[in-house]
């Protein structure tokens, strides 16, 4: 009896007399969304109803079924990844993989309005090259030569495209979001809208987002994307598997990142770019399990991070073999 | 004198009829004045078409990308903290130092505060890309990040000023329009307001200042440079508003004197080659020690040069600027010509330009080129953003308009109460 | 009568297809025809991707394409164990009849020299129907010519690309069917790892540690029991260079409504005309 008044209120605030369906013009926002708390303040009942509304929304618009998780984290976990530099060869693979995990906008050959995100840009670094004949330009940044050795991420190239990866004198880095330990743009968010969860991840309640885009200042990793318009999407590209606040479709006027594939991890799965990456690059577990492949890697490697000056304390590491 | 008081208290000093009566003063003037406030309001009315485009379908119709996510919008929202923070220059020798010249350019001052925070505020929420969300950001229906993020700060400091400098001015020309004298209370708030106006600055700038992402704008001197350009746009802006009000209402010349006018010109004199001072200081300690806080600057300056392309569309902005300043230094410093309305308001001009594009473009566009991953990408503000943006001048500017008429009408004796 | 034959037989016609079609709510929820999971002519009957949905509470989730070119059960074990190392099956040994001897060796797990093969009599028979020998098949009969040599045997790696070797730096003289270390030790195929570690000893040493190699299945336990040539052909270990994914989107265009500009232009240049009467003159 509970349930079929509940399916008949659903049913006329599908058909839009509910005041509480009523969409704002404009900006196309019902006031059900709209009066909706912030995602860690809300009751059990609360984050079902929520879940409802979304669920129902995605089939209105899409027409598919959708399971929308909130999965909390596990205790005694706090994820950690690893990349090997070395064994990196540019092909981009973890990118579109992300891509299609994480339910990003995704562009059209043929519209140039409309969005491509991606949360893992592979970075292309030249190796050094000792060519003392070639006279320094007066560009003083440079030394040597030609030469500007090491991780030198001041000015890179991203939009390499040969026929063939890896080439002979580069070396290529991916960046994403690094769940830094002092994440920068958590202190600097207005409304709390972006928080670390217990097991390190840094994750975004895309319905509190206001879109000020000052964690994307903060960023020293760039690797927070905005949502400059409506995210386009196909219904049957979209992952069916999401997690509220991980891989949920986005709206326009907020910004999204790297879960770590909340979805999958606390799941127990890889990933996305993890299983993708063809050569096995990318490492990925559980910091506090002394046990765990990462701490091997971080206990036996010589491993760095990103940026250390920035004071963020990445949990993504780089090594080399 | 009690009794006297007892009497004077005895007139209705309603403070909805002087309202009623400022409000019908506001909107009464010449045909030209007329003139003046349609024009402010057509470019007013197609910035809100635009902003209409801009709500419908998102910032995709700015310049901004994800590699340069603050643009002309948060550039304008910097420069006219500044200009609102200004105030206190006339506030300081006022009240402080008891300099008497001030004492009918106070409200001229107090209300470009109002008038410039205007402008921070539409300029800033034209920036937010969830309007509707704003009470996230207000207490008890939201959950603000106080004191963790310098935003929230900013916020509060801002309404905290507008209202300061709303409440000070409107309350003396209140009293005036019944000749009565302003009760004490008043000079609190006056005395709360010149820390505030200093914090102000000193948050914005601190927005900005507290990020490591971003070398360029990591720097101790951010702060101080942001105060010392703020003293020289503002009072820049006043002075060519006042020569206006004597240009225009001859009866003035008497209360706006010249006096104080060279006394602003001063300040602004001071605070400019303070301000050249911190850029020199600030080009040359990184640029000497070439670190990674160079490379922003050398786009700024010199253009970028990668792959074969040449990036630099900020450098006319960079040399542009300092010429102009340079020019206003030695027209200021010169008596001849600091004294000559035509060039001193030349000279403002030239400052107020000059900051504009010191700080506006040239302090918050760079910080993100090229982005922490070393991507170099130029941003260029589309024309709906440039409307949108400059509606919120013409906002600004509409209602300082109507401040200072209820001013230069109640000042000059033209609006008082009939007792 | 007759009518009502046809009759029946029409109605059973228009029927059939219904029986047979039992469930096309899961096509349509996954916006999927029948070949996606039905084998296809026999709709009675599931392929890989339909076993996985019937079996994961009617959902692909975590589900991972195997992409299997092979047609026969024995092509689809040969491109999956033997090919990484042997290449293409040479046609004079493809399908041959039974060898109990060539069973037996994959029974014994000496090839493939997979540390875990679960593959059930149909599969080993189909497999060794499909490849009709193992080494000893030929060379137990052969000579041997330890002389250091081009090789341009058919069914042989004609060129070997790791480091200065040839192939009896490895394979061994006398029986082929082993491998043999440097200290003279002969080692069977399965236990591949300890030759490839006696160079390689660091990386040897991480794939003990399970850090090595590529992260597949759960985070508790990463890799599943792999060996060197399960991802390295050992003929040619390194990685042949791919082709790169797409660039990133440059640049994200902007728009703005039709005659945007022409209004734009016209409303400034009206207000500017009206500011600039309203500066001209006193009062």
């Amino acid at each position: 009896m509970k349930d079929s008044r509940r399916n008949f209120i659903k049913k006329i605030a599908m058909l839009g007399f509910s005041p509480l369906a009523f969409k704002i013009p404009v900006i196309d926002v019902s006031f059900e969304e709209l009066m909706q708390k912030h995602f860690k303040e809300m009751s059990e009942e609360e984050k079902r109803e929520v879940i409802e509304r979304l669920e129902r929304e995605y089939k209105e618009k899409y027409g598919i079924d959708v399971k929308i998780k909130t999965t909390p984290a596990k205790e005694g976990v706090v994820w950690g990844y690893a990349l090997n530099i070395q064994k990196c060869i540019g092909c981009r693979r973890c990118v579109y993989a992300c891509v299609k995990e994480n339910n990003q906008s995704r562009g059209s050959k043929n519209d140039p309005t409309i969005p491509a995100i991606q949360w893992i840009r592979v970075i292309r670094v030249e190796k050094a090259k000792l060519n003392p004949e070639t006279k320094a330009k007066a560009d003083f940044r440079v030394g040597f030569g030609e030469v500007r050795a090491g991780i030198d991420i001041e000015v890179t190239e991203h939009y390499y495209s040969p026929d063939k990866v890896p080439e002979k004198d580069y070396f290529y880095i991916p960046i994403q979001c690094q769940q830094c330990e002092r994440p920068p743009c958590v202190k600097v968010c207005p409304t709390k809208a972006t928080w670390k969860e217990p097991d390190g991840i840094i994750v975004i309640d895309y319905n509190w987002c206001i879109g000020c885009r000052y964690c994307m200042a903060a960023c020293p990793y760039w690797a927070r994307h905005f949502n400059w318009t409506e995210p386009y999407i196909e219904a049957e590209e979209i992952n069916t598997n999401m997690h509220y606040l991980g891989n949920r479709l986005r709206m326009k006027g907020v910004v999204e990142k790297c879960t770590f594939c909340i979805q999958r991890t606390r799941e127990g799965r890889f990933p996305a770019c993890v299983e993708i990456c063809p050569v096995g690059a990318r490492k990925f577990g559980n910091l506090l399990d002394p046990e765990s492949e990462i701490r091997k890697i971080l206990e036996s490697k010589r491993v760095f991070r990103l940026k250390e000056e920035a004071g963020t304390q990445p949990k993504f590491f780089y090594f080399m073999d | 004198m009690v009794k006297v008081n007892d009497e004077r208290e005895k007139v209705d000093e309603s403070f909805f009829r002087f309202l009623i009566e400022a409000i019908k003063i506001a909107f009464s003037g010449s045909r030209r004045y007329y003139a003046w406030l349609l024009g402010l309001i057509l470019i007013i009315l197609l910035g809100a078409y635009s902003y209409y485009y801009q709500l419908k379908y998102g910032f995709i119709i700015t310049g901004m990308r994800d590699q340069v996510s603050w643009g002309l919008y948060i550039s304008n929202f910097t420069f006219f903290v500044g200009v609102a923070a200004s105030a206190v220059m006339i506030v300081i020798p006022l009240y402080i130092y008891n300099y008497k010249e001030f004492k009918h350019i106070i409200t001229f001052g107090e209300y470009l505060a109002v008038g410039a925070l205007i402008i921070v505020m539409t300029n800033v929420s034209a920036d937010i890309g969830r309007i509707e969300r704003i009470f996230h950001m207000f207490p008890i229906v939201g959950t603000p990040n106080w004191p963790q993020s310098l935003l929230m700060w900013d916020f509060i400091v801002l309404i905290g000023y507008l209202l300061l400098n709303l409440i000070i001015p409107t309350y003396g020309l209140y009293k005036a329009y019944y000749n009565s004298q302003p009760r004490s209370w008043i000079k609190v708030l006056i005395y709360i307001s010149v820390p505030w106006a200093i914090s102000i600055h000193t948050v914005t700038a601190f927005i900005y200042s507290g990020l490591s992402a971003r070398p360029f704008w990591n720097s101790a001197l951010m702060a101080p440079r942001f105060l010392a350009s703020a003293f020289t746009s503002g009072p820049a802006l006043l002075i060519i508003v006042l020569l206006l009000v004597r240009h225009f209402r001859p009866e003035f010349r008497e209360k706006i004197s010249e006096k104080a006018i060279q006394t602003l010109a001063q300040i602004i004199l001071i605070a400019l080659i303070t301000n050249l001072f911190f850029l020199g200081s600030e080009i040359y300690s990184v640029g000497y020690a070439q670190t990674s806080h160079w490379i922003s600057l050398e786009y700024l300056i010199f253009g970028l040069e990668h792959a074969g392309k040449y990036y630099g569309v900020l450098v006319p902005f960079f040399w542009a600027s300092l010429l102009l300043n340079l020019i206003a230094v030695f027209v200021l410093l010169y008596p001849k010509t600091r004294k000559n309305s035509y060039s001193l308001a030349l000279a403002c001009f030239m400052v107020f330009i000059g900051i504009w594009l010191e700080k506006g473009m040239g302090l918050v566009i760079p910080g993100f080129v090229p982005t922490p991953i070393g991507e170099i990408w130029e941003y260029i503000p589309t024309l709906m953003e440039i409307m949108i943006s400059f509606a919120g001048w013409a906002l600004g500017f509409l209602i300082y308009t109507l401040l200072i008429r209820v001013t230069i009408a109640i000042e000059s004796g033209e609006l008082r109460h009939l007792s | 009568m007759k009518k009502l034959l046809v009759f029946t037989i029409f109605t059973l016609l228009i029927l059939l297809p219904h029986t047979t079609l039992a469930t096309p709510e899961f096509g349509k929820k996954e916006s999927r025809n029948c070949d996606y999971c039905h084998i296809s002519g026999d709709y009675t009957k599931l392929n890989s991707r339909g076993e996985y949905y019937l079996k994961h509470n009617f959902s692909f989730e975590g589900y991972k394409e195997k992409i299997e070119k092979g047609e026969g059960i024995g092509e689809k074990l040969y491109m999956r164990y033997c090919q990484g190392c042997h290449g293409e099956v040479n046609d004079y040994f493809k399908n041959k009849e039974i060898n109990e001897e060539v069973i037996s060796v994959i029974k014994s797990g000496k090839m493939p020299p997979n540390i875990k093969l679960d593959l059930n009599d149909t599969e080993i028979k189909a497999l060794a129907k499909y490849v009709g020998y193992w080494c000893n098949l030929c060379h137990g009969k052969m000579l041997p010519n330890p002389e250091e040599r081009e090789i341009h045997a058919e069914g042989h790696p004609s060129s070997l690309k790791h480091g200065e070797f040839w192939c009896l730096n490895c394979h061994n003289l006398n029986d082929r069917d082993y491998l043999k270390l440097i200290n003279g030790k002969l080692i069977p195929f399965n236990q591949s790892p300890e030759l490839c570690g006696e160079c390689h000893g660091q990386v040897y040493n991480e794939w003990k540690e399970e850090i090595h190699g590529r992260w597949v299945g759960s985070i508790n336990n990463p890799i599943a029991d792999v060996i060197c040539v399960d991802c390295h052909n050992p003929h040619s270990p390194k990685f042949s260079p791919i082709e790169p994914m797409p660039t990133p989107q440059e640049k994200l265009l902007s728009f703005e409504p039709a005659n945007y500009r022409n209004i734009a232009i016209a409303v400034v240049a009206i207000s500017v005309l009206l500011m600039a009467y309203a500066g001209s003159g006193r009062r």
